[in-house]
């Protein structure tokens, strides 16, 4: 690329800023690198700064590609790695300086910012203390990179992957090990799926498709360390009589980990893993078979692990607590359609330990434009496909699916205390009344929900109705309606009772996130009373339709098309205004 | 073995706790770091070195006499190698005796034109100063160094001809006499002996240097030198405790011959007599300041701390003056010494890594507690940071504006 052109585009013109001051007067304390770096940078200096513990040391400032849109970065001796805090493999520094929006006017004082970091660290990476404390703080990192530096220098078979279906653990509790293999590959393991106690964990890697090809069996043996237990690269056992010592000594001497080894010797060639566990970060040691038994010893490989359990996986909302209340609830959800498939899978994500999903319809092409299932599904039970879809998808759930009517269902199989919450989202007025005549039947003490939207998803209504509120029989739902329809706005088809209401996926979504996220206030017990929450989009909404609509007084006068409100009504209330 | 102690020694608890802490080695490193930064530094060794070495031939010249007549040789702090940064001032105070021999000193009588003259023939050195008297020796400043040269003149003592016993000026009592060597080797001989521990560690070290494959960046050290160390931090202490008290008591002030001669037979008792019973440098270092008063020799008659090195013939008790101050310096001696125990004691009980400033100061001295808190490397990038272009530099306070950082997705 010919000079001009590169220091016409904005990144040219700023690396080009910062190459005056570091080539210019910079130049008596940065020393260009003549030489390109593999990494990829416009230019690099080197710095010699000395410093109080490592003595003299050279330091290399580089300009990525992309600067300013990228910072600087600042690479250290690559031996330096797990030896100071914040310093990548590669010898990277991790400054934590982010690009700023005047980079791109100022590029000097992105490098400035940079090297007030590095000064920064160079005071403290003298001190012991915060060097071990750094370590401490984030260690996981550090046990990565430790992990991956094993993998790359001492030829074991680190294997690809190793996932944990963890749980809170207060003791040594020895669990299974499953390891698959690709065809012809013995060595190294793909995937190793490590579970607590008896839970298989083949069918947890069949459940979401993480099996491959061959797999062997073996064992783990979860060790749970106290969290005040220093985990820093120089704690990290390194040998298997290290991990032996940190293992008595973790357990008051009431686990030997040679001898769990020698224990489960008996077939051989059964991959070993021991995990230890503090405050549910997990660090993995894969035992390696002695190469010649009883004459060399085993030798252990540190392994990442990932956890795969629901605390982890589907903890990002909310606090563990919350969670596993949520676990401990049981949602039937009547009708998979546009409104209801939404739900059902964002209740699944949302941590919901059992889920039922009732509809009878089969899954049509039609359907793909607003729906979580696509065309793989058509043809398919919608309860069924999308049980199928949210068993591989979410970990931890259990889910049905119950091809049926709701109104033959409820009335034949139903009993009264299996769900803690029954969420209806057929719409259907019919399933509402015979929900009325029913509850006491067939659900017993569980909340009820109704929730629908009107057309063109003008408003989204979520009646709820905890366990003693029933819905009256007449079905009153126009009395909380935000507005009056003709009769006319179905778009016809030539088929019997084929009619559809014209809505996208765009706007059934909000509905949904709308409708679970008071769902989710109900299952965490945050709601007592009877309420109706309405999502309602403004009057210019309704005007822009192009329909014979009168809209009632809770749409809001002002606001533009695609303005809304939200509100919650007491269900007293509206009953009572007649 | 029937040394063991029956009680737990103050020393050993407050080590029990640090090391429950896992802290005595960083504050070993901590300790040699801190007087690293208050010696003086080897280029100018080497400058103090190259300018003494010039004594020789310069005052032989001054003089008239042959040069093999005239030995410079230095004493003191530089000689027992523990020579630290005074209360404050930038100056090193270096030791040099300068012996002088042949006919011309010899059977002198009166002390006063002898020092006069060596005075005189200091004179004209490169780069000095113009020589000040003192008591014994002649101060000799260079300016523009960091360092200034007490030189001693020395001759023979009368009636020892072949000895290498020596007299010097005294101003009260006409000569007094001196072996700066003896006392230096004396002081060498106890502070290079060696604990069990440090012996174990040296051999695990090396076993662990070979073994190591992958070894971490090394250049931390502990204390290995303990005697001379404590020297230096007794020093230290000793400057700093004093710049802040009344002149009247600053006259007390204990003399360093007196702490290097307690402190060293403190540390002989131990190494000689209880080699097995420490593990710790820290421990020792203690130790060896909450014995010093024991050597005090105190007789009915008067105070002694005799120079250790002078035998037999001509005693010498460095503490002669605590006879006849009234009481000043032996008092001076003990409230110093207190508080000593007090501040190390202090600073080691605490977590390393909340050593203030203050505890730092008490022990190190405010000369201390600045060259460490230079020595935290703000500096390290400061001429590149200072080259930066002025946009850059114009707002050093100011927060680096971030876009908006709430856009999550």
């Amino acid at each position: 690329m010919p000079d001009k052109e590169k220091r016409a585009t904005p990144f040219g013109i700023a690396a080009a800023a910062v190459e005056k001051w570091l080539d210019g007067v910079g130049s008596a304390f940065a020393t260009r690198r003549k030489i390109q770096d593999t990494r990829g940078h416009v230019a690099s200096w080197d710095l010699e700064l000395q410093h109080p513990t490592l003595g003299n040391q050279i330091v290399c400032i580089s300009i990525p590609k992309d600067f300013p849109a990228t910072p600087p970065q600042v690479y250290l001796d690559k031996q330096l790695c797990l030896v100071l805090p914040h310093i990548e493999m590669d010898g990277r520094f991790c400054h934590d300086v982010e690009s700023s929006p005047i980079d791109y006017e100022q590029p000097t004082d992105a490098v400035v910012a940079v090297l007030e970091s590095l000064k920064r660290f160079w005071i403290l990476s003298s001190d012991t203390v915060w060097v071990t404390e750094e370590f401490q703080k984030e260690r996981l990192s550090y046990w990565l990179r430790f992990c991956e530096k094993a993998r790359l220098s001492n030829a074991l078979p680190t294997p690809y992957a190793v996932r944990v279906q963890l749980r809170p653990l207060e003791v040594t509790t020895e669990g299974r090990l499953c390891a698959y293999y690709q065809k012809g590959q013995k060595l190294r393991s793909d995937l190793m799926v490590a579970t607590l106690g008896d839970v298989d964990p083949h069918s947890l890697a069949s459940r979401h498709g993480w099996a491959v090809k061959t797999q062997v069996q073996g064992h783990s043996l979860f060790v749970p360390i106290k969290d005040n237990i220093p985990w820093t690269p120089t704690d990290w056992p390194k040998t298997l009589q290290e991990l032996e010592f940190f293992v008595a000594q973790a357990t008051d001497h009431e686990q030997s980990v040679i001898h769990w080894i020698q224990n489960k010797s008996d077939k051989p060639n059964r991959p070993l893993m021991v995990i230890l566990v503090q405050s549910m970060v997990c660090f993995g040691y894969l035992i390696s078979p002695a190469f010649v038994s009883r004459v060399t010893s085993s030798r252990i490989i540190p392994v990442v692990i990932g956890r795969a359990d629901p605390n982890w996986a589907l903890a990002r909302d909310h606090g563990p607590q919350v969670l596993a209340g949520r676990q401990g609830k049981k949602v039937l959800l009547l009708g998979c359609g546009s409104l209801g498939s939404p739900i059902a899978e964002l209740l699944a994500r949302s941590g919901v330990g059992e889920l039922h999903l009732l509809d009878k319809e089969v899954f049509e092409s039609e359907n793909c434009g607003r729906h979580i299932l696509g065309a793989p599904d058509i043809g398919l039970s919608k309860a069924v496909a999308l049980t199928k879809r949210l068993h591989e998808l979410v970990p931890d759930i259990t889910i049905k699916a119950h091809r049926a009517f709701a109104a033959n269902w409820i009335h034949n199989v139903c009993k009264p205390g299996s769900y803690d919450l029954v969420v209806d989202c057929t719409g259907e007025s019919a399933v509402r009344v015979m929900l009325s005549h029913y509850r006491k039947h067939s659900l017993g003490a569980c909340h009820l929900v109704h929730a629908w939207v009107e057309p063109f998803c003008a408003a989204t209504h979520v009646v709820f109705l905890p366990y003693g509120t029933d819905w009256p029989p007449d079905d009153p739902g126009s009395k909380l309606a935000a507005a009056i329809w003709p009769e006319d706005i179905q778009v016809m088809l030539p088929a019997c009772g084929a009619g559809f209401h014209p809505y996208g996926a765009a706007d059934v979504w909000q509905s949904a996130g709308f409708t679970t996220e008071r769902l989710l206030a109900v299952l965490d017990g945050n709601i007592s009373e009877a309420v109706v929450w309405s999502s309602v989009r403004s009057q210019a909404f309704f005007n822009a339709l192009g329909v014979d609509v009168v809209t009632g007084p809770i749409v809001p006068e002002k606001g533009l098309k695609y303005d809304s409100t939200q509100i919650t009504r007491s269900l007293k209330d509206i009953l009572a205004d007649g | 073995m029937n040394q063991q102690p029956k009680i737990k020694k103050r020393s050993h608890l407050i080590v029990e706790k640090m090391e429950q802490r896992q802290e005595s080695q960083q504050w070993e490193e901590f300790i040699v770091a801190m007087l690293r930064k208050l010696e003086l530094p080897p280029d100018k060794q080497v400058a103090a070195e190259r300018r003494y070495k010039e004594f020789g031939r310069h005052i032989a010249n001054k003089l008239d006499v042959a040069e093999t007549d005239v030995h410079v040789v230095v004493q003191g702090s530089m000689r027992t190698q523990t020579t630290i940064a005074g209360d404050g001032r930038e100056n090193f105070d270096l030791d040099v005796a300068v012996k002088l021999s042949g006919p011309q000193f010899e059977g002198l009588r009166d002390s006063e034109p002898f020092f006069q003259q060596f005075g005189k023939a200091l004179e004209g050195l490169d780069g000095s100063g113009k020589p000040s008297p003192k008591s014994r020796c002649w101060r000799l400043p260079y300016p523009g160094e960091p360092f200034y040269f007490d030189v001693t003149p020395a001759i023979p003592m009368s009636d020892e001809i072949t000895g290498t016993d020596l007299r010097v000026r005294d101003p009260i009592t006409t000569w007094s006499p001196s072996n700066p060597e003896e006392f230096a080797e004396w002081f060498c001989g106890i502070a290079n002996k060696r604990l069990r521990f440090q012996i174990e560690q040296a051999s695990k070290s090396f076993i662990e240097a070979r073994s190591t494959i992958d070894p971490l960046p090394k250049g931390k050290v502990g204390i290995d030198d303990i005697l001379r160390r404590m020297v230096q931090l007794m020093k230290l202490h000793r400057d700093s405790y004093y710049k802040q008290q009344t002149d009247e008591r600053k006259e007390g002030k204990p003399i360093s011959v007196i702490l290097v001669t307690l402190a060293a037979k403190a540390y002989d008792e131990i190494v000689t007599h209880e080699p097995h019973l420490y593990s710790s440098s820290i421990e020792v270092a203690l130790e060896i300041v909450d014995r010093m008063p024991k050597f005090i020799q105190k007789g009915s008659q008067s105070i002694r701390v005799d120079n250790p090195a002078l035998n037999g013939k001509h005693r010498e008790n460095f503490a002669d003056k605590w006879n006849t101050d009234g009481g000043l310096r032996k008092r001076e001696f003990d409230t110093w010494h207190k508080r000593l125990t007090a501040d190390l004691e202090s600073l080691f009980s605490e977590e390393y890594s909340k050593r203030s400033e203050n505890r730092i100061r008490n022990v190190f001295g405010e000369h201390g507690m600045r060259a460490w808190k230079d020595s935290l490397p703000q500096g390290v990038l400061g001429g590149l940071l200072a080259s930066a272009p002025t946009q850059s530099k114009s707002q050093p306070q100011a927060p680096r504006p971030s876009g908006y950082r709430n856009s999550l997705a």
